[in-house]
C-alpha cells in the first residue's frame, strides 16, 4: 500500500498524460516478459536436431517436449500420409503454422517503445501550456505556481524516456531472438525434408 | 670763548629780569601794608587788634582743635560705619553667591526634570504610536479575515482608534485584545453558520456558510455547493463564478452533512480558488488553438472511422478464414466437392470466399499451378485487406507535423505581438505561446493512438494473410491427397485412370 502511495506520489505531478504512459509501458513490459519466457521455453525444452530426425523414424513423439522442433515434428507426425511429396508439403504447412507465433507482439512492443517518448513529449507540451497559462494569469513573479507546470513537463519526458530506452533495447533483442528461432525452424524443416 | 661768555650773559640777564619783577610786587605789597598800618591812631588799635587777633587766634586754635577732635570723632564713626557696611557688603556677596549656587542647582534640576519629561513624553508617544500601529494591523487582519464577512460591525470599534488625535486608553486596548482573541479563536475553528452572500447570479442569497479557519469558505444553497471568495473591499462573500469540479463539490456536500472528515480546502489564500475559475477546458483550448486545430481534429475523426471499419472488416475476414476455410477443408477432406462449391458460392465477392473459389476451381490442375493460383488469389486480396492502412500511417505522421506547423504559426503571431508591444508584459506573450502549443498537443494526442492503431491493424492483416496462406496450403495438400488417393485406388483396382 505504501509502495502504491509512493508510486502515485511520483506519478501525480505528471498530470493526466502519465496514465496512458504508465499503461502503455506496463503493457509493453508484460508483452516483453511474455515473449522472453516464451522464447526461453521454445529454446530450453526443445529436442536436438538429431532426436527430431530420430522421432521421424520412430513415428512417435516423446512426451513432455514442448520446444519448437518438437512441436513441428509432433504436428507433422499427426498428419503424415506416407507419400513423400505430400509429406514435404505437410511439413511446410506445419512450419508455417508455427511461424506466426514467433513474431507475435514484436511489432506491438516496438511501437509501444516508440510511442513512449511521444507521450513524454505530449506531457511536456501540456506542462508548458499549464506553465504559460500560469504566467498569463500571475505573471513571472510567482515561480511556485510555474513550477507545477514545469515539473509536469519534465516528469513526463523523464518517464517517457525511462520507458522507451529499455523498451527499444528489449525490442531489438527480441527481434534477434525471433530471427534465430526462425532460422532454426527453417533448418529443421530442411533437415527433416532430407530425411523423409 | 666769546660765544660762551655771551650765552652766560644772556642767562644772567634773564634771571635778573624775573627777580626785578618779584621785587616790584613785594614793594607794592609793602607800600599797601604801610599805608594800612600807618597812622598814629593805629598803634593802640594794633595792640588791641593783636590781642583780639590773639584771642581769635586762640579761639581759632581751639576751634580748630575742637573741629579736629570732631573730625577725628567723625572719622572714627565713619570708619566704623564703613567697616559695618563692608561687613554687610561681604554678607550680601555671600548671599549672592549662595543664591547663584542655588540657581545653578535649580537649573540643573530643571534640566533633569525636562529631560525626564521629554523621555516620558517620547515613551508616551511611542506607546500611542504602537497602539495605533497595532490597531492598524488589526484592522488589516480583520479586513482580510473571513469572519468579518459574517460580522462586519466589528470593524467599527477600531475606526476611532485609527484617528490621529485620539488618545488610546485602556478600554481601547481591551477592545483590541478582545478582537485579537476572537480572531485567534476563529482561525482555529470550523463552523457551519447561516448567512448571506452574493450568489453566482449576483443576487443576495441566503444559505449555509462553512468556514474552515481563515483558509476557505464554502456555501450550500438550494442544493448548490461551491466555494466562496472573500472580498476585502466591501467585506462580503462572493460565490465563485464557476462551480468546483464534481468530485470536490461532492466532498464539500458530504463534509457539510457530516458524512466525511476530510475536506478540500485552499491554503493559498484564494489563489487556488482563482485557478478554478480560470480552468481551461479542452474545448476552450481547442477554440484558442487557431485554424490548424481543425485539420488535426478532422484527421483524428477520420482515423477513428477508418480504424472502426478496418477492425470490423478484418475481424470478419479472420472469422471466415478460421470458420469457412476450416469447414471447406473438412468437406474437401471427405471429398464432398459440390458442397464446397455451394459454400463458396453463397458469399462470392468476399476475400476468403474468393480465395477458396480460386483454389476449388483449379482443383483439376497440377500441384504447382494450384499453388501459384492460390498464392495469386491471396495476393489479389491483399490490397483489399490493407486498404486505408497506408493512409492511416500517413495521417499518423502528418498529425504531429500539423501540430508543429500550428505552433510555429502561433509563435509567429506571438512575435508579431512582441514587435508591436515589446517584451514588457510576459502575460500577453505567454497567452500566445500557450495557444501555440495547443496544436502540438492535439497533434501528438491524435498521432499516438493512430500509430498504435496502425500497428495493431497491420499485425492483424499479417496474421490474417498468414492464416490464409496456411489454410491454402492445407487445401492444396488435401486436393493433392485426394488425387493421389484416387490414383492409388485406381492403380490397385486395375482400372485405367
Amino acid at each position: 500500500m505504501d509502495f502504491v502511495a509512493q508510486v502515485y506520489a511520483y506519478l501525480q505531478p505528471g498530470g493526466i498524460v502519465m496514465f496512458p504512459l504508465v499503461i502503455s509501458s506496463v503493457c509493453m513490459w508484460v508483452l516483453i516478459i511474455d515473449r522472453v519466457l516464451y522464447y526461453r521455453q521454445l529454446g530450453r525444452d526443445d529436442i536436438p536436431l538429431r532426436q527430431a530426425v530420430g522421432m521421424l523414424a520412430a513415428k512417435a513423439a516423446p512426451a513432455g517436449a514442448t520446444g519448437l522442433r518438437a512441436g513441428v515434428v509432433t504436428a507433422f507426425l499427426a498428419e503424415r500420409t506416407g507419400d513423400r511429396d505430400l509429406d514435404k508439403k505437410i511439413l511446410d504447412r506445419c512450419a508455417m503454422r508455427a511461424r506466426p507465433s514467433i513474431r507475435r507482439a514484436l511489432a506491438l512492443i516496438a511501437t509501444l517503445a516508440a510511442v513512449a517518448p511521444l507521450f513524454g513529449l505530449l506531457g511536456t507540451v501540456t506542462g508548458m501550456i499549464t506553465t504559460f497559462d500560469v504566467i498569463a494569469l500571475f505573471g513571472t513573479g510567482n515561480p511556485k505556481a510555474m513550477a507545477g507546470g514545469i515539473s509536469e513537463a519534465l516528469i513526463t519526458t523523464q518517464s517517457g524516456l525511462t520507458a522507451a530506452i529499455p523498451g527499444l533495447f528489449m525490442s531489438t533483442y527480441l527481434m534477434r531472438r525471433a530471427g534465430r528461432l526462425e532460422g532454426r525452424l527453417d533448418e529443421t524443416v530442411a533437415v527433416l525434408k532430407r530425411h523423409l | 670763548m666769546n660765544g660762551q661768555n655771551g650765552g652766560a650773559t644772556k642767562r644772567a640777564r634773564g634771571c635778573k629780569a624775573s627777580s626785578v619783577r618779584r621785587y616790584a610786587v613785594a614793594g607794592t605789597l609793602a607800600l599797601v601794608g604801610l599805608w594800612l598800618c600807618t597812622g598814629p591812631v593805629a598803634a593802640e588799635d594794633m595792640r588791641a587788634a593783636l590781642q583780639k587777633a590773639k584771642a581769635r587766634y586762640e579761639a581759632a586754635l581751639a576751634e580748630a582743635r575742637e573741629s579736629q577732635k570732631r573730625i577725628t570723632e567723625d572719622r572714627r564713626l565713619l570708619e566704623r560705619e564703613v567697616a559695618l557696611l563692608e561687613g554687610q557688603v561681604a554678607a550680601l556677596k555671600a548671599d549672592i553667591d549662595a543664591g547663584n549656587a542655588r540657581i545653578e542647582a535649580l537649573a540643573r534640576e530643571r534640566a533633569a526634570f525636562s529631560e525626564r519629561q521629554s523621555e516620558d513624553e517620547s515613551a508616551l508617544r511611542e506607546l500611542t504610536g504602537s497602539m495605533r500601529v497595532v490597531a492598524r494591523d488589526l484592522e488589516t487582519t480583520l479586513a482580510q479575515s473571513l469572519l468579518t464577512a459574517l460580522a462586519p460591525q466589528r470593524l467599527d470599534a477600531l475606526k476611532s482608534m485609527l484617528d490621529k488625535d485620539h488618545f488610546p486608553g485602556l478600554d481601547d486596548a481591551k477592545i483590541m485584545s478582545d478582537l485579537l482573541f476572537e480572531e485567534m479563536a476563529f482561525s482555529g475553528e470550523v463552523a457551519l453558520r447561516k448567512g448571506s452572500f452574493i450568489g453566482r447570479n449576483g443576487n443576495e442569497t441566503q444559505g449555509d456558510i462553512l468556514t474552515i479557519g481563515k483558509f476557505t469558505a464554502a456555501y450550500r444553497a438550494d442544493a448548490e455547493v461551491g466555494f466562496l471568495n472573500y472580498s476585502e473591499e466591501n467585506h462580503r462573500f462572493f460565490a465563485l463564478s464557476s462551480l468546483p469540479p464534481w468530485s470536490i463539490g461532492r466532498n464539500l456536500k458530504a463534509y457539510m452533512q457530516g458524512d466525511t472528515d476530510e475536506v478540500t480546502l485552499d491554503i493559498s489564500d484564494g489563489a487556488a480558488l482563482k485557478q478554478i475559475t480560470h480552468t481551461n477546458t479542452l474545448m476552450d483550448q481547442i477554440r484558442s488553438g487557431g485554424l490548424l486545430v481543425w485539420p488535426i481534429l478532422a484527421i483524428g475523426v477520420f482515423a477513428i472511422l477508418i480504424a472502426v471499419e478496418r477492425v470490423f472488416f478484418l475481424k470478419g475476414v479472420h472469422d471466415n478464414t478460421d470458420g469457412v476455410m476450416g469447414r471447406v477443408n473438412d468437406l474437401a477432406m471427405q471429398g464432398r466437392w459440390e458442397e464446397c462449391d455451394a459454400v463458396v458460392k453463397q458469399k462470392k465477392g468476399r476475400p476468403v470466399y474468393d480465395v477458396l473459389e480460386a483454389g476449388l476451381c483449379a482443383r483439376g490442375e497440377d500441384r504447382e499451378t494450384l499453388e501459384s493460383i492460390l498464392q495469386e488469389a491471396i495476393l489479389k486480396e491483399l490490397p483489399r485487406l490493407e486498404r486505408f492502412l497506408p493512409m492511416l500511417n500517413m495521417m499518423g505522421a502528418i498529425a504531429p507535423l500539423l501540430g508543429l506547423l500550428g505552433t510555429v504559426t502561433g509563435m509567429i503571431t506571438t512575435f508579431h505581438v512582441i514587435t508591436l508591444y515589446g517584451t514588457g508584459d510576459p502575460r500577453m506573450l505567454s497567452g500566445g505561446i500557450s495557444e501555440a502549443l495547443v496544436t502540438t498537443m492535439l497533434g501528438l494526442s491524435v498521432a499516438i493512438p493512430i500509430m498504435l492503431t496502425h500497428t495493431f491493424l497491420s499485425r492483424r492483416v499479417e496474421h490474417v494473410v498468414g492464416d490464409m496462406e496456411e489454410k491454402a496450403v492445407a487445401l492444396t495438400n488435401i486436393i493433392y491427397r485426394q488425387t493421389v488417393v484416387a490414383e492409388r485406388r485406381a492403380v490397385s483396382c486395375g482400372v485405367p485412370n
